[in-house]
């Protein structure tokens, strides 16, 4: 792959945990470039390190050894605030949970990262119109999360994501909260924004649904990325 | 904006918690608030119950009188000091006293006593002998032959009203005995065991005479407009009358000890509001924690999107204080009502004796501005300062962690 189009650059990245005297290594050697633009699921078994790798990638976690780079620049080494920034401005996340801010409103979480970012009010509000008229969910604006269903809030979750438009957008079991069709249609709608848009989507699952439709599947085992296939998607 | 619109909505989230924590610290506030003013009213009753009975706000003597009672030692140029005494604007009331050791004999017996030459029309402004008569009549101006007794001594002499008994001084220039004979006016019962037992009152003139003092007084009494004046202003007042071979001293360096005890009571209750204050802090923090950790995850999420950990300590710091205005509220509604209610119905102290002095009425709590500013300005702030705490943990919380369940 050029390295121009690389987003994700990690190389021989290790991590440990320490529980007394017992070391556990969560992340053992991996080393692999995901492209701009890619629609990419993470598989593995539980404990199989995708969680530990993916906080690695997004700077949530720092590596024991090894390196991460996220659009060029080489995170491990960033402070605290500038992760911060970093994050705000390139990673979009989507939880398993949805996890939407329970005391915002729909369009108030929407808003939330752009306000971090500094867009201007008026700017803001004609995102938050486009993206929820986009994602079908124009007359919940007013809404708190505890007056959707688990399908929307999963869409808010995907607006509030995408909206600071950040390069990455990172999907943990996005789906395994939902029922199939609900799952199924979010994840279509997650395809088409990927191409729309031209974000990459990284998914960490165990979900066959997201597998069948990434385009890139990567297989983690014990720490390690033992291979990779070509998707279907 | 967004931020306060946060911590108002997250305050509310769980809101019997909310109440019960405002709860808990607003009964502290109210707590405190009621100990402030029932401070203030048992040391107003207290000063009162020294001042109101005999002593007076403030008293001039000659120097030296105090620590011989030397009957030669006559204040001087009375009625000048007494003139400017009147003119000044600060006081309220002023009145003359003669007063010597000596002895009351009755058919009964003989007891050792303070005998006080009095002005009846000035004391009565002064000291509360009028008011506190159980038997016969107060004195009269011009009146001659007339005594009054305390209940003890005239229990001791077996006189009642219209018995004779005759007192006995030192003359002031001589030492040569003076002796007169007086009938018994009235019998009080001022309630301070002193005055009770060893104090006989008679008119100013027929004292001077008996000590041979014409025109000579031992003691000016006098009473401030404002009851506070003597503690603020006390050393100005010493300094202004301290003059020509006179001490003015205000109340409290006549009565050092209830002084004392009025420090060691301020001391006492600042104990207190240390503890119910720790108890208040405890309380926050604890309820912070619980929210904190309640919410980690969601913190985690916050993190996760790019809020930077100054950020979310403020959001905490916020809430907190939040709850601490919540509670501020609960606490004034509370304070004021208990406060107005023993403010109108007292608590019934009277006839207590406490450090010498005895409370003569009921104590009544004293409403002051400080009670709803000072208070909870400090409930506030603490609030504030130790949110600081679990504010810190959150902001230095590792954000992987708090993720756990999810990423």
């Amino acid at each position: 792959m050029d390295q121009s189009q690389a987003l994700i650059e990690a190389t021989h990245v290790k991590k440990d945990f320490h529980t007394g005297e017992v070391t556990v290594h969560a992340v053992r050697d991996i080393s692999l470039t995901i492209g701009r633009g890619e629609f990419t699921a993470i598989v593995g078994p539980s404990g199989s390190g995708k969680t530990t790798f993916l906080n690695l990638v997004t700077g949530l976690d720092t590596p024991t050894a090894g390196e991460v780079r996220l659009n060029g620049k080489l995170i491990s080494g960033m402070s605290g605030n500038e992760l911060s920034d970093f994050r705000r401005d390139n990673i979009g996340f989507i939880f398993q949970a949805y996890n939407l801010i329970p005391v915002l409103t729909v369009e108030e979480n929407i808003e939330y990262v752009m306000m971090l970012q500094g867009v201007p009010a008026e700017e803001r509000h004609r995102r938050i119109t486009d993206i929820l008229k986009d994602l079908g969910m124009e007359n919940y604006h007013d809404r708190f999360p505890n007056k959707l269903s688990g399908g929307q809030q999963q869409r808010v979750a995907i607006a509030r994501a995408m909206v600071s438009r950040p390069s990455l957008i990172l999907a943990d079991e996005p789906t395994a909260n939902l029922d199939s069709v609900t799952g199924g249609e979010l994840l279509d709608m997650m395809r088409r924004l990927n191409q729309e848009t031209g974000m990459t989507f990284v998914f960490s699952t165990h979900d066959q649904h997201v597998v069948d439709r990434a385009r890139r599947i990567i297989i983690l085992e014990d720490g390690v990325n033992v291979r990779e296939e070509k998707g279907k998607g | 904006m967004f931020y306060i619109k946060m911590a108002m909505r997250n305050i509310f989230r769980n809101s019997k918690r909310t109440f019960l924590t405002g709860l808990i610290i607003g009964v502290g506030l109210a707590s405190l608030m009621f100990m402030d003013a029932m401070t203030v009213g048992m040391k107003q009753n207290l000063i009162a119950s020294v001042t109101s009975t005999f002593l007076g706000d403030a008293q001039i003597h000659a120097q030296g009188f105090q620590a011989t009672t030397n009957s030669a030692l006559t204040v001087q140029q009375a009625p000048q000091l007494v003139g400017r005494l009147r003119k000044d604007a600060a006081v309220r009331s002023v009145t003359e006293r003669s007063m010597s050791l000596g002895t009351a004999s009755s058919a009964a017996g003989v007891e050792s006593i303070v005998i006080y030459g009095i002005a009846p029309d000035t004391e009565s402004d002064i000291s509360q002998i009028d008011e506190a008569l159980e038997k016969g009549d107060y004195l009269e101006t011009g009146g001659t032959g007339g005594v009054l007794l305390g209940t003890t001594l005239a229990d001791r002499l077996e006189v009642g009203l219209g018995d004779r008994i005759v007192l006995t001084v030192s003359q002031a220039a001589s030492g040569d005995l003076s002796q007169n004979l007086f009938r018994v006016r009235g019998i009080f019962n001022l309630g301070i065991k002193e005055l009770d037992e060893s104090v006989a009152f008679i008119t100013l003139p027929e004292s001077e005479g008996m000590l041979g003092i014409k025109d000579g007084i031992h003691e000016i009494a006098l009473t401030f407009h404002d009851p506070h004046y003597a503690i603020e202003h006390g050393d100005a007042f010493k300094e202004r009358y301290s003059r020509f071979g006179n001490v003015a001293q205000p109340w409290f360096d006549l009565v050092p000890q209830i002084k004392s005890v009025l420090d060691m009571t301020d001391f006492a209750v600042g104990i207190m509001i240390v503890i119910v204050f720790a108890v208040i802090v405890f309380g926050i923090v604890n309820t912070l924690f619980m929210s904190l950790y309640e919410r980690l995850f969601e913190f985690g999420v916050l993190r996760a999107v790019g809020t930077r950990s100054f950020r979310l300590g403020v959001l905490i710091v916020t809430e907190a204080a939040f709850l601490a205005l919540y509670a501020i509220v609960i606490g004034i509604v509370l304070g004021l009502a208990l406060n107005l209610f023993f403010q109108v119905v007292g608590i019934d102290y009277s006839g207590i004796e406490f450090a010498g002095a005895t409370f003569r009425n009921r104590i009544y709590t004293v409403l002051e501005i400080r009670q709803f500013t000072l208070h909870p300005l400090l409930i506030m702030g603490f609030t504030v300062l130790v949110s600081l705490y679990p504010a810190r943990h959150a902001a230095r919380m590792k954000i992987s962690r708090a993720l756990q369940r999810s990423l």
